[in-house]
């Protein structure tokens, strides 16, 4: 008796376990959505990103449902599924990714740190669902830790640079720019800011530049101590590839202590501007160079039209390049779907990987995948003059 | 802890449930659904790491606040030695043997992971002896679980600086060689038999009058040092297991093995009882699902969905306010108590029943 | 010698901070028994109130003066003291009439911490800048004099006065100082309180320097240094509590100007873990050896 209500008691937690059970189904018969799906922290440290992110993908979904995806004869519009708070932890992420697909989900965008985005590649490529992360940077996201495992992570993008060129582009810029001693001071809790250091380092020392390094943790809020070596050491230029709220914070405290070189940086700078508060002195901006997608005050249509339309939608604020760049991987899945004239999972990651696409935000000109899901774009130089950003050339 | 007599009911009940676990996890796996599979991992995972912290603090009577960090030893040699693997026989040859991601795990692809997680196992171990020699005969209360909390942060910190054991970023090689449900559940029960084989010899009763009266216990030629030394070799052991096996779930960052996992795990051992297994399964169920599952369910208003730490502590202080010794206490789960259980309310309702009818006769 | 000097005044306005709090965690942990991983809370809380009182106050024009420091200072100690009695009353206190285990005590302290914790996530999760009052030099000597007096206020506290004379007694033994007529709780409350008031002056001591912060500057930036000064100094001394925070604030900021940031934590735990192996009662501590 006793066995059999043990029996009992397992099966009834077995048909729990199966109900909970969403069957996926890629075939919509009735429907008439394509869904996306995103994970991104929106709470905890890293979660001015995970905003900046969701509300670009809002934005492109809401343009691009005014006039539809045609594929054959039907419309179609985006339906975002769920921006998950994954917390930055691979974990959630990873577990994100299990619900997305269960949900239903076409063609997930996101995650938004390199962490994260490793977690829900490890799911993603069980099942094969194409992945875009917007703002995902580390080089190994798409082809590995080894470097060799492209043929894995066939459906794995990014929109964005990866770490390796953006810190080799800066290395060319400051030996182009006659610097002679080189001083990296990086975020060694960031994935991002260890990648951008290493090529930096790599290519400085390959091209014969003087580089030093010297890291700081993610505790690490007060830089005094940080940049006392730097104003006695005599260099001339400082590379801070991280993101921009430690930035501004560092910069102030490295001219403060008479710091008189320039300052160069990667795209996580996007945004520094916005630190200066009024009363600030940031005058030493006009010798800080920093790389990126696009510029924010370009007059290319595709720049202004979403710079304008950014700020309709969000009560004036100026978006930063995580909201532009996840506005353009909805805008390129959109286009790879409209190349493939299908939603399923082999057919947009065909066209994603053969395809061409235009007229983005932060590319301006059409580009393509390389063979390792990366974007070919070039990088933007960006300064500053009188309290705003501009080319430097 | 309540140790019952192996008899031939209880035997054949837990044979069943072992059954019936292995079941539901198959199941689970081939249903096509990804949700599932993956909460069980780490359920079973958790579960085989809180048992690693209850031998500890259920049977040595000693809180350990560092278990976090034996947990990252065990992910670092796993992923090292599968790396290892990985590198000397090419990517080729690995998949045809182990693991690819299309074919998914094959035979051998089991016994690398039972390998290098036993491996793992062994590597902690030994860290685990380096620490209780040190620590245990020295300390005890407060200061040994603050010492225990120190070493768990220096473990974190040099896997943190040394970018062949993780870096700051982490490695893994849970995309190269992915474990499954299944494997983790007879993981899983294996542990629970091993856990169970030391509390009833000779050691785990040594350790079980330790915990009650130390100098008793010496007093009457028990070998103190050597056992809790012993134990918390055995604790480190299986919390290098669950480390190994953890490798094969996800990719992770030192960092996340710090502070934070060592607390987590804390809570599921007290959440549970102290000193009882199946306790801390059910409490590893009832958190992991919490974390990943409940958070991000739709009706959660988006307030504590982004910050969800606040439920998470309303509940542990509840708990602590009203049941400190946790769900099951120091007593183990049984069906019989269960079925013991439903059998009275059946009563109850045919009695309520039974006192109808003779009116409606009249 | 100029970076030597650097670190040096920068190690040591940092000590100062890390010395004010870890004197709340060593009175709590030496008088009531219990570690309070929610004191971290009231480190950020206390920097929180200060943080938007000053950007209200500051909207006033009050001006960056001390005035406007002293009453945040006031008002941040207020509000600390607030929750902590808050949390003892209902949290603490039900358990330790239970009698409960000192784990259960613990896991309480850390369930307080996350609710408080989420709840200054739900506020802002945005890093904060803490107005600039003053510059390097000046923060420099206002935290280290500010220190020093609170040191000498406490030491004297607890020698000379009734009431200090009377924790002293409920940390040497519970049981005896109840039999002497001593109110247990309202000591215990009573230290609660001070350990609140130290944590809201030493955030506001730390912001002078370090503006920069966030919800998590008191679980993550700060996190456990306090504690493992209170431990390296001695549980229950208060020149330890000082000499550890310190000490680590030290070596945190040679390590940074020295370029072995990375490894700063490695060197803090590393001599934490020594200290507690072969001198449990700290540095500055008494060893007090157990009766059979």
């Amino acid at each position: 008796m006793k066995k059999f209500f043990g029996f009992f008691v397992m099966f009834l937690l077995v048909f729990c376990c199966l109900g909970c059970n969403s069957s996926y189904d890629n075939t919509k018969d009735n429907v008439d959505t394509i869904k996306l799906g995103s994970s991104g922290p929106l709470s905890g440290e890293a979660s001015i990103y995970g905003i900046s992110v969701e509300k670009g993908i809002k934005l492109a979904i809401e343009e691009i449902n005014k006039e539809g995806i045609k594929i054959g004869d039907k419309k179609y519009t985006f339906e975002l599924v769920e921006f998950y708070n994954d917390e930055a932890d691979p974990d959630k992420a990873s577990s994100n990714l299990t619900k997305l697909f269960d949900a239903g989900t076409d063609v997930v965008v996101g995650a938004v740190t390199s962490g994260a985005t490793e977690g829900l590649i490890g799911q993603a490529i069980k099942v094969g669902i194409p992945v875009i992360t917007p703002t995902g940077t580390a080089d190994k996201l798409t082809v590995g830790e080894s470097g060799q495992e492209r043929d894995d992570r066939y459906n794995v993008f990014r929109a964005c640079f990866y770490d390796s060129y953006q810190g080799k582009y800066m290395a060319e810029y400051a030996v182009a720019n006659g610097v002679k001693k080189a001083y990296v001071l990086y975020n060694n809790s960031s994935d991002y800011s260890v990648g951008l250091k290493d090529s930096f380092e790599q290519t400085a020392k390959a091209k014969s530049l003087e580089v030093t390094t010297a890291a700081y943790g993610e505790k690490d809020k007060n830089f005094s101590a940080f940049v006392a070596p730097i104003v006695s050491g005599n260099y001339d230029c400082v590379y801070l590839p991280d993101y921009y709220e430690n930035v501004y914070n560092i910069l102030t405290t490295l001219y403060g202590a008479g710091y008189t070189g320039v300052c160069y940086g990667g795209d996580g700078w996007d945004g520094v501007i916005q630190q200066v508060k009024t009363g600030d002195d940031a005058s030493f901006l006009e010798k800080c160079f920093y790389t990126n997608h696009y510029f924010g005050a370009s007059e290319s249509p595709a720049v202004k039209k979403f710079v304008e339309a950014y700020k309709a939608k969000y009560d004036g604020e100026t978006p930063v390049s995580f909201a532009a760049l996840a506005y353009d991987a909805v805008y390129i899945v959109k286009q790879a779907i409209e190349q493939a004239q299908s939603f399923k999972f082999d057919d947009v990651i065909e066209a994603l990987t053969e395809g061409s696409f235009t007229g983005l935000v932060t590319s301006a000109k059409q580009f393509k995948f390389d063979e390792n899901g990366n974007p070919q774009k070039d990088a933007v130089i960006i300064t500053f003059k009188d309290g705003k950003e501009v080319e430097a050339k | 802890m309540a140790f019952k007599r192996i008899n031939k009911r209880n035997l054949i009940s837990n044979i069943v449930s072992i059954v019936l676990l292995i079941t539901v996890c198959i199941i689970v796996n081939n249903t096509g659904n990804m949700q599932w599979p993956q909460y069980i991992s780490k359920i079973l995972i958790f579960s085989i790491a809180a048992l690693a912290l209850n031998v500890v603090c259920g049977c040595l009577g000693e809180f350990a606040l560092g278990h976090g960090g034996f947990l990252l030893i065990g992910y670092t040699v796993a992923f090292l030695v599968g790396q290892g693997i990985y590198g000397l026989i090419g990517a080729s040859t690995f998949k045809d043997l182990f693991y690819s991601t299309r074919e998914g795990l094959q035979p051998l692809g089991y016994l690398l992971i039972v390998g290098d997680s036993l491996i793992a196992a062994v590597v902690t171990a030994i860290f685990g002896f380096l620490v209780g020699v040190i620590a245990l005969g020295r300390l005890k209360g407060d200061y040994l679980a603050i010492v225990t909390l120190g070493f768990g942060l220096i473990f974190v910190n040099i896997a943190n600086n040394i970018d062949f054991l993780g870096g700051t970023t982490g490695k893994g090689i849970s995309t190269k060689l992915a474990g499954t449900p299944v494997l983790y559940a007879v993981m899983l029960v294996i542990t629970i038999f091993l856990v169970l084989s030391f509390m009833k010899s000779r050691f785990g009763r040594g350790i079980l009058a330790c915990r009650d009266d130390n100098i008793a216990s010496e007093a009457c030629g028990v070998p103190v040092k050597k056992y809790k030394v012993l134990a918390f070799t055995f604790s480190a052991f299986i919390a290098g297991l669950a480390g190994g096996l953890y490798a094969h779930y996800n990719t992770f960052a030192p960092g996340t093995f710090g502070q934070d996992l060592s607390i987590e795990l804390l809570i599921i051992v007290v959440l549970g009882g102290l000193g009882s297994l199946t306790g801390s399964v059910i409490a590893s169920i009832i958190i992991v699902l919490y974390n990943l599952w409940i958070c991000s369910m739709g009706w959660v208003p988006p307030f504590f969905k982004n910050n969800p730490k606040i439920i998470y502590g309303v509940v542990l202080v509840s708990i602590m306010l009203f049941r400190s010794s946790g769900i099951l206490g120091t007593s183990e789960f049984s069906w019989n108590w269960f079925y013991d259980k439903v059998k009275k309310v059946w009563k109850k309702i045919l009695s309520i029943f039974k006192k109808k009818a003779p009116k409606e006769v009249e | 010698m100029d970076l030597f000097f650097e670190g040096l005044k920068n190690g040591l306005a940092l000590g100062s901070a890390f010395a004010l709090m870890a004197l709340g965690y060593s009175m709590v942990y030496g008088i009531v028994k219990m570690i309070n991983f929610a004191h971290s809370e009231f480190i950020t809380i206390g920097g929180f109130v200060s943080y938007y009182l000053c950007e209200l106050l500051l909207i006033d024009k009050l001006g960056n003066t001390v005035g406007t420091l002293l009453i945040c200072l006031l008002v941040s100690i207020v509000v600390c003291v607030v929750v902590a009695v808050i949390t003892e009353k209902f949290a603490y206190k039900p358990l330790r009439k239970k009698g409960s285990s000192r784990i259960t005590a613990l896991i309480t302290a850390i369930g307080v911490s996350y609710i408080l914790n989420g709840i200054l996530n739900a506020i802002t999760g945005e890093q904060l800048v803490f107005p600039k009052f003053f510059d390097s030099q000046t923060a420099f000597i206002i935290t280290i004099v500010v220190t020093v007096i609170l040191l000498v206020i406490l030491t004297l506290f607890v020698k000379k006065t009734k009431v200090g004379i009377a924790m002293r007694a409920v940390s040497e033994n519970e049981n005896a100082a109840k039999l002497m007529g001593i109110n247990n709780d309202f000591i215990i409350s009573l230290t609660f309180i001070i350990g609140a008031a130290l944590a809201a002056i030493g955030i506001l001591i730390y912001l002078l320097s370090n503006r920069y912060f966030r919800f998590d500057v008191g679980s993550v930036v700060i996190g456990l240094y306090p504690f493992v000064a209170a431990v390296i100094g001695g549980i229950g001394s208060l020149p330890g509590a000082v000499l550890g925070g310190l000490l680590i604030g030290l070596i945190n900021q040679f390590a940074a100007t020295y370029g072995f940031g990375a490894w700063a934590d490695f060197i803090i735990y590393g001599i934490f873990v020594v200290i507690l192996l072969f001198k449990p009662a700290g540095l500055l501590g008494k060893d007090v050896r157990e009766k059979v």
